[in-house]
């Protein structure tokens, strides 16, 4: 009945840093870069950033006077080659979705290859989404559904 | 955020995507919505408001009956916010990977 086919929205971005430098770039330095002033739990107040680097680990924004504000959730930890993290930054409860972040040598480079797949719910859904029960957000982001066109 | 969260929100609830996946083959009445879902037709009549405050779904009158549709310019929304989400992130990260560059390239006697 319905795709499987949930990814969209993908991205793809070379910068003239090793992968290593490239990926630590992106994960521990990630405050001396990232748009806080905009894309953040806080805007214009998180002094830190925080990356825990392995799988399970929360990715999370903090400000200057403690307060926290979380990004996601690790799911693979593969430095400097990739990291799959969970993505649901200060959005409202139950919505989530997933980051694929690859970084491959390109000449002297690196392609920043970003994969961000359809919106899965957390929790006690997360099952249900596995047994294809739960098909909703594969529309959200998913490719075109052709029945819903002819509506 | 501004005109996202009310998406997300909606997108948020279980109940609520699977009303939207239904709505995919065609519109539906409520109580076509509501057969075979475990919540009661007030319940769906309920997540449907949800769904239309946030631009998702579409009602119109037909005959005695109320149909739903899916109103795909609200899933795009939500894509269109992913999407310029990752490249102002990424105009911000290559800038900072190029100036990075640039010092180490200055460091570097050649």
């Amino acid at each position: 009945m319905t795709t499987t086919g949930t990814m969209t929205v993908e991205k793809a971005y070379d910068v003239p840093l090793s992968p290593a430098d490239a990926f630590e770039l992106f994960t521990r330095r990630c405050a001396e870069w990232w748009p806080l002033e905009t894309h953040a739990c806080h805007p214009g107040e998180v002094a830190e950033v925080v990356w825990e680097e392995h799988a399970g680990g929360r990715i999370y924004e903090r400000t200057a006077d403690g307060r926290e504000g979380e990004w996601g959730i690790v799911e693979v930890w593969d430095a400097p080659h990739r990291i799959v993290y969970r993505w649901h930054p200060d959005w409202p409860a139950g919505s989530d979705s997933r980051v694929d972040l690859r970084f491959e040598a390109r000449g002297e480079g690196t392609r920043v290859s970003l994969t961000h797949t359809g919106f899965e719910s957390r929790g006690d859904d997360a099952e249900r989404v596995h047994e294809g029960y739960d098909l909703g957000w594969d529309l959200v982001l998913g490719e075109r559904f052709a029945a819903a066109a002819a509506g | 955020m501004n005109d996202v969260n009310p998406v997300l929100d909606a997108l948020g609830d279980a109940t609520r995507r699977q009303v939207l996946d239904r709505l995919r083959s065609g519109p539906r009445s409520v109580s076509e919505l509501a057969a075979g879902l475990p919540v009661s037709r007030p319940a769906v009549s309920q997540h449907l408001r949800v769904l239309r405050e946030a631009g998702l779904v579409t009602s119109r009158r037909d005959g005695t009956r109320q149909l739903y549709r899916l109103e795909r310019a609200g899933l795009e929304v939500l894509r269109t916010y992913v999407e310029s989400f990752w490249d102002d992130v990424f105009a911000a990260f290559s800038a900072a990977a190029t100036e990075r560059a640039a010092q180490a390239a200055e460091e570097t006697p050649r």
